[in-house]
């Protein structure tokens, strides 16, 4: 298994105070992060890493955003072709997405290809979440 | 050197999530703000308010167990005097209005912003000062007795105006809020100042400086200090009287003449704690206390647009006023012998006694330069006293000097000191013979009918007075 000192995660958040606490707990459990505001910076973020030949192992990624919500981030790093996994993290939950973004997202297998948290969690078991998708990736 | 907390008691943060109360935590601290205490489980946060004394409670209402809005119920029942800021979730404004009518002080909608995290806790944090001097100052209004009298020794007074201002000082002195004191000049702002500081109970120093002619640069340069190389000559980096100042007291005098660029910096000093060394793009954040002093009419400046409005609103949170020495002529005794043992002192004579009538005459002088002013005097009578009672002489001398300073000749009266000496009845006008007679009436009643000084007052000889009464001047109305 890859020491977890050599993944790197970028966190997405709008909330100044959210970015700063999950890059304590990330670093904590030893990842090495990033915290950017919102998708837009995300997306530089990445082509700045791919550029110096680092690799983004995780986004974490809140849903409820201004600019571009967590979903239409998701379908424009598809649209890149990029592999990278990201975790959905929201502060409504499951169902209420649905109301609120409408039923194109609703459908379960969208969902499912992206793993969900509802805020707030502990920090156990969005770490646990991390583990399990990192590990999942290097297990294929 | 061992940082000073703030406030004096600690803030307690609460929300379920421990990460985030250590965001929080770093953000206050970066805003001077460091005495904090975190918990993240809601179910312990009424213990912690039972076993000791807060200066807020900053509470998520999203918590799993013991809601927040129920501590909020119970904590502001319980602890009233304890400002309470909430957090609630985006969307929530029924749920936020719900806990303002609960007692909350204010809230905080997430997203949280920096700023209006640290403005808020701030916030908080002036208005339970403010409240706790309140009640203070109204438990004191009516107890006449002081706690700590040694910290007035060093202003010699048994006036009860006096005193009156020395329980407000001691009911005032562990605010962080400044300071402001008027009064003429010489009457002893330095002195209240720095009982102010003895009061406090601060570990810092007490630092003091005139700021009167200090222009723009100097100012700054003066109160904030400099980095090396900031401007032509800073060959080393200097410390601010600010820095020096930290952790105690900083006494700025005559304030009236600053201008307002420096105005603006005293002010966001005041208003953020924080200020730029010349040289410098970093803040730096203080805790020292800030007393200004100034002789001029800050209210009737302001009018006139020449001391800014915010500026003139921040310092006068707290306004001491000290009278003018001819407010307060039952001092005039123990003045002079305080005065007559130092310079008696300094001048290595022995303390010469005093005549009687030496109280009554002073006691018939305005002294502009007040107690300053009286100590020169009595000075100048010790250094060139010769005999065993201190003579008059150099005090008669010393005030006729600055009579003819107040009112020059007769013609040359103009109507504005007319009308503050008489005030001319509309009715009837007196006689000149009648007028005359009131006005020696006066004169003696002033000078408890010793006739060389109500000679004196009136500008006449004793000769002169003398005759006037005896031949009848003084005929009833």
């Amino acid at each position: 298994m890859a020491m977890k000192k050599d993944k790197h995660i970028l966190i997405i958040d709008d909330e100044y105070f959210i970015r700063i606490a999950y890059q304590m707990i990330l670093t904590d459990a030893g990842y090495n992060s990033t915290i950017v505001e919102d998708g837009e910076e995300a997306f530089e973020k990445i082509l700045e890493f791919e550029s110096k030949n680092i690799d983004i192992d995780l986004i974490l990624t809140d849903i409820n955003m201004p600019k571009i919500n967590g979903f239409e981030f998701i379908k424009k790093l598809k649209e890149f072709n990029s592999k990278i996994p990201v975790i959905l993290m929201s502060s409504y939950r499951y169902d209420e997405i649905e109301v609120l973004l409408g039923s194109k997202f609703s459908s379960k297998n969208n969902i499912n290809n992206y793993a969900f948290i509802e805020k707030p969690s502990t920090s156990e078991s969005l770490i646990c979440c991390i583990d399990k998708q990192l590990n999942h990736l290097s297990l294929n | 050197m061992e940082e000073s907390l703030y406030p004096g008691k600690p803030i307690l943060m609460v929300d379920d999530e421990i990460h985030l109360l250590y965001s929080y935590d770093l953000s206050l601290g970066d805003a001077g703000i460091n005495n904090t205490i975190t918990c993240n489980d809601s179910t312990k946060v009424m213990g912690m308010l039972a076993d000791r004394e807060f200066e807020a409670l900053l509470l998520d209402l999203n918590m799993p167990n013991m809601t927040g809005e129920e501590i909020l119920e119970k904590a502001a029942q319980e602890y009233p005097h304890m400002p309470i800021i909430i957090i609630t979730g985006n969307n929530e404004l029924e749920l936020a209005i719900r806990c303002m009518k609960k007692g909350a002080y204010d809230y905080i909608a997430k997203p949280v912003e920096e700023s209006r995290l640290v403005t808020s806790v701030k916030k908080a944090i002036e208005y339970r000062e403010l409240r706790a001097e309140n009640d203070l100052l109204r438990r004191r209004i009516f107890n006449e007795k002081l706690e700590n009298p040694e910290a007035f020794s060093e202003i010699i007074t048994n006036n009860d105006k006096m005193k009156h201002i020395f329980n407000y000082m001691e009911a005032i002195s562990r605010t962080t809020e400044p300071i402001l004191i008027t009064g003429e000049t010489g009457v002893g702002k330095d002195l209240v100042a720095r009982a102010l500081h003895n009061l406090s109970g601060r570990k810092g120093n007490f630092v003091t400086t005139n700021v009167a002619g200090l222009d723009d640069q100097m100012f700054a340069d003066t109160l904030f200090g400099h980095k090396k190389g900031s401007f032509t000559n800073a060959f080393t980096e200097r410390k601010g009287l600010i820095e020096k100042a930290s952790g105690g007291t900083l006494f700025l005098d005559e304030i009236g003449d600053l201008s307002l660029t420096s105005q603006v910096k005293l002010l966001r000093l005041l208003q953020e704690q924080e200020y730029y060394p010349l040289g410098s793009d970093d803040p730096q954040y203080t805790d020292a206390v800030i007393i200004v002093a100034t002789n001029v009419d800050f209210y009737q400046m302001q009018k006139e647009g020449k001391f800014r409005k915010d500026l003139y609103y921040r310092l006068n949170v707290h306004q001491i006023n000290i009278p003018s020495l001819r407010e307060r002529l039952d001092d005039l005794p123990v003045l002079i012998d305080f005065f007559l043992g130092k310079a008696s002192e300094t001048l290595n004579k022995k303390k010469p006694s005093v005549p009687p009538e030496l109280v009554t005459l002073l006691s018939t002088y305005s002294f502009p330069g007040n107690i300053r002013e009286m100590q020169a005097m009595v000075y100048d009578a010790v250094s060139t006293h010769k005999s065993r009672i201190l003579s008059l002489d150099s005090f008669k001398r010393a005030m006729n000097k600055n009579k003819e300073f107040i009112i020059s000749d007769e013609t040359s009266i103009n109507e504005d000191i007319g009308e503050a000496i008489i005030k001319f009845s509309n009715h009837h006008l007196p006689t000149l013979k009648q007028a005359q007679s009131l006005l020696i009436r006066e004169a003696l009643k002033r000078s408890k009918n010793n006739q060389t000084i109500a000679a004196q007052i009136l500008g006449v000889t004793r000769q002169a007075l003398s005759q006037r009464i005896k031949t009848g001047i003084l005929e009833k109305f």
